[in-house]
């Protein structure tokens, strides 16, 4: 192992300027990761040229891939930094930021759309309120683990990212907010709405937008099976479509 | 050391000096008046 | 549609469980929330809390009750948590655990279908209530859709990516507003509020490596106690037995590892020794956090006995079937395999004690308000619950009680406080110019010192003076030290003069406010001459420990 790690990182000085690279060299040590990597830059931002610039930018939270900020594109692959162990990956490591969303700066970009989607779906279970009202529903403890998978997307991006259907091109909201009108529609209580959910997503944008080109499933940092429940939900879709036709 | 509860039985309170910039610490009484206070010890069960 | 400027305004600031819990019952009671974030309010650091939340259910056979609850909680806390604030938590904890479940938490279940209940430390009941190994992030998740629900309702103002940088008060010295700055665009804002509630979390960063998030920096918390709040019991500061070490961070490896059966061991003759088993026979793996960490360290520093004579420990889980440990643990299993490269399921972890979470914070009484009337205090940052000690599985359930008190008593205050003078469009002003004046000069910095790296030197001084073991010497060396950084402080350097997302200038404003915190923390420690809880002050003589006290728990070190 050479005692430096070389970085490529795609940098932007602000949401309409052009993309530059610059390379940065961080001292080698075992276990080192990215968000590691680019704190080390931060203390001792030289180029390798030698030139001194600003830091570079970029989110990150918890460093323990439970956050979903720390959301890059390394070595073309979307996926979180936090985890993405330098002694796992190839040399020299490129950063870039996932253009599928706005760039803000650097690696910084503006994911707001994901949290705009999951209105769209309806992503809640409508509570009366926050009180107590005598017992909660007996589940079923297989199909709470079915939910525990998927509410364990972090919005981190990934899926949106590595989806060709999600883009200017089109208007897919993407899997994972898609996948997430699943989970709701799961739960007992959540299951109430679950009609306004799927007209959601037969809706522009929708679940019918959805290529089945199958590159979420691989790049979901979770593990959830994205692609399994995305066609769940266009079956229960079209049950719904059926409905409302014969209005039962 | 051991633990005071006679003089640090008490809540530090910590004020800001903006002329010194320091803390200042002194102490507050607090409600501890439902279970009484006995030594901690997870060598042994709790009493019933 | 006219605005209805009869609602209330209450501005929240950090949008954690204690946060968006507050959020959900202003909206409830009709009042209109303002919510600040440092980030999307779904990444919060709450989310990195792993092994469960507290509540007597009772329902595994054990005769559990509120009382024990409480009393486990107080003892935990060696004596030093208020006692009326306590009960009122544990008495609501299982009503809590039933409205997360209604909102759609996935709790692991038994095969009946309810809620299973795991051990924990410190506790002789199963009593913790989990969602595998991320329960934290599954109450986040849920508290963040509901809180999503009331924002389409129009009741929720979300101000993400917005730093907060201070209270503004009115001429009588209460707070009516807060002034925040915009992380992307660098914008600063003065806003009005009948009430503002900080539930900003734990100031972690203050050391350095540690569990928590990067955004867990305490800064809002100095920020108000530089403008008067004060500050409750800092030196509490929880040291967490078992994590991952890492340079970055320490990784969190949950309590319930052991709550799960979990052994904790190093080799001492050639054979392994389980030595908190053998140091506390009746709580074996299961003591508190406190008492764990020390023995760990007693074991490593002082015995010479850790893992290859280097700070480690073994936490064992190999011998406990794996199908089980995937469906308690699962989470943190892959955690650990990601970052280490080795599988917990085959061969033991190597763990070590790391700074975890704050028991100290801004003072508060029972019902979240600060010494600064219209300003509270929820969540971690506050100090109410937890005394000396936290229990694990408690700080989830604090942060949720926490909330559905200040969110209703901010709205009281709005209705009926005595808010004095209104703020007009001049102190606004004012409060927003006198913060673009402060930072400006940030951005003018030209010194030679590197903030980042002065924040590192900060870490090394805080877990040497300010950590397991305590010493009065150590404490006044570290004071001096903390002093010296203040005064570095100005000489930092800025290379980033950006008007977008500058983050290095943000940084240079909250080592600031984190050198002051950590000065509080060294002050607390160093005054308090016993030990207590999480705090254990020790004697030298000649440079040399003299006694080996550690409150009551003295017999087995």
């Amino acid at each position: 192992m050479p005692d430096k790690v070389r970085f490529i990182i795609e940098r932007q000085d602000g949401p309409n300027e052009k993309p530059y690279n610059q390379e940065f060299d961080v001292d080698y040590r075992p276990g080192l990761n990215v968000v590691a990597a680019l704190m080390e830059i931060q203390k001792n931002p030289v180029t390798v040229d030698g030139k001194r610039v600003p830091p570079v930018t970029w989110e990150c939270n918890c460093l323990e891939k439970v956050c979903g900020a720390c959301m890059m594109v390394i070595n073309g692959r979307a996926r979180q930094a936090c985890c993405a162990l330098v002694d796992e990956i190839k040399k020299p490591i490129h950063l870039q930021p996932a253009r599928t969303f706005p760039v803000i700066r650097d690696l910084l970009i503006d994911r707001s759309v994901m949290f705009e989607s999951l209105k769209k779906i309806q992503g809640w279970v409508e509570l009366d309120g926050s009180w107590d009202v005598k017992d909660a529903p007996i589940q079923n403890p297989y199909t709470a683990q079915t939910a525990y998978e998927i509410s364990h997307c972090m919005t981190c991006g990934c899926c949106l990212e590595a989806c060709p259907n999600v883009g200017p091109q089109s208007d897919f909201i993407g899997p994972a907010p898609t996948v997430q009108a699943y989970l709701f529609n799961l739960h007992p209580l959540g299951k109430f709405d679950a009609p306004k959910r799927l007209n959601a997503l037969m809706e522009k944008g929708g679940i019918t937008s959805c290529g089945n080109s199958q590159n979420c499933v691989e790049v979901c940092p979770k593990s959830i099976k994205l692609t399994t429940y995305l066609a769940q939900l266009n079956r229960d879709v079209n049950k719904q479509a059926l409905k409302n036709m014969f209005n039962f | 050391m051991g633990r005071d509860d006679e003089r640090f039985m008490k809540i530090t309170i910590v004020n800001y000096d903006p002329k010194t910039e320091e803390p200042i610490v002194t102490y507050r009484d607090f409600d501890h008046s439902l279970i009484k206070p006995r030594a901690r010890n997870y060598a042994v069960a709790k009493k019933e | 549609m006219a605005k209805d400027m009869s609602k209330k305004k209450i501005a929240i600031v950090g949008g954690g469980i204690s946060g968006l819990l507050a959020t959900i019952k202003v909206c409830e009671l009709g009042g209109e929330v303002d919510l600040f974030s440092y980030c999307p309010v779904k990444r919060s650091h709450s989310l990195c809390a792993q092994g469960g939340i507290n509540a007597c259910m009772d329902t595994k056979g054990e005769h559990d009750s509120i009382y024990e609850h409480f009393d486990d909680t107080v003892y935990g806390g060696d004596f030093l948590a208020d006692q009326i604030a306590v009960k009122g938590m544990v008495e609501a904890a299982p009503k809590l655990i039933k409205m997360f479940d209604r909102m759609g938490v996935p709790f692991t279940r038994t095969s009946e279908g309810v809620l299973d209940l795991r051990n924990f430390g410190g506790q002789k009941h199963k009593r913790t209530c989990f969602a595998g190994s991320t329960t934290g992030q599954q109450i986040l998740y849920a508290l963040d859709e509901q809180v999503r629900r009331w924002e389409v309702k129009g009741s929720v103002h979300k101000f993400e990516f917005w730093e907060f940088i201070k209270i503004i008060k009115n001429r009588e010295g209460i707070c009516r507003g807060l002034v925040a700055q915009n992380m992307n665009t660098m914008e600063i804002r003065a806003f009005r509020a009948d009430t503002v509630i900080l539930a900003t979390g734990g100031p972690g960063q203050v050391f350095g490596r540690c569990t928590a998030s990067t955004i867990c920096n305490g800064s809002a918390v100095s920020a108000v106690y530089q403008q008067g709040a004060e500050i409750a019991n800092p030196e509490f500061i929880q040291i967490h037995p078992t994590a991952i070490p890492g340079s970055d961070k320490n990784r969190l490896m949950s309590e319930a590892c052991r709550g799960e059966g979990g052994r904790v061991w190093v080799y001492k003759d050639g054979k392994p020794w389980y030595f908190l088993e053998e140091m506390y026979p009746a709580y074996g793996n299961l003591v508190p956090r406190d008492v764990a960490s020390r023995a760990i360290y007693k074991v490593c520093v002082h015995m010479g006995l850790g893992i290859n004579g280097e700070n480690r420990v073994y936490l064992d889980l190999s011998h406990i079937d794996s199908g089980y440990l995937e469906r308690k643990l699962g989470g943190i299993l892959e955690m650990y395999s990601e970052f280490v490269g080795q599988d917990p399921r085959k061969v033991p972890m190597e763990i070590f004690p790391s700074v975890h979470y704050s028991m100290g914070g801004i003072w508060v009484d029972r019902v979240h308000n600060t010494n600064i009337p219209g300003l509270m205090a929820s969540g971690e940052c506050d100090y109410q619950y937890h005394g000396a000690n936290r229990l694990g599985a408690n700080s989830l359930l604090s942060a949720a009680y926490s909330g559905t008190v200040s969110g209703p008593e901010a709205m009281k205050w709005a209705k009926t406080g005595n808010k004095g003078s209104e703020l007009s469009d001049a102190d606004l002003e004012a409060a927003r110019r006198e913060v673009q004046n402060e930072y400006d000069k940030i951005l003018t910095m030209n010194g030679s010192e590197n903030a980042h790296k002065l924040h590192h030197e900060m870490g090394d001084l805080m877990y040497k003076y300010v950590a397991i073991e305590r010493d009065n010497n150590g404490l006044d060396a570290c004071l001096v030290e903390l002093k010296k950084l203040l005064k570095r402080w100005n000489d930092i350097g800025i290379t980033d003069h950006s008007p977008v997302a500058n983050q290095e200038a943000m940084f240079v404003r909250q080592l600031r406010n984190m050198i002051l915190y950590a000065m509080a923390i060294t002050k607390g420690a160093r005054m308090r001459d016993e030990s207590r809880g999480a705090h254990a002050k020790i004697v030298l003589e000649n440079g040399k420990q003299k006694r080996y006290l550690w409150g009551a728990t003295t017999n087995a070190l």
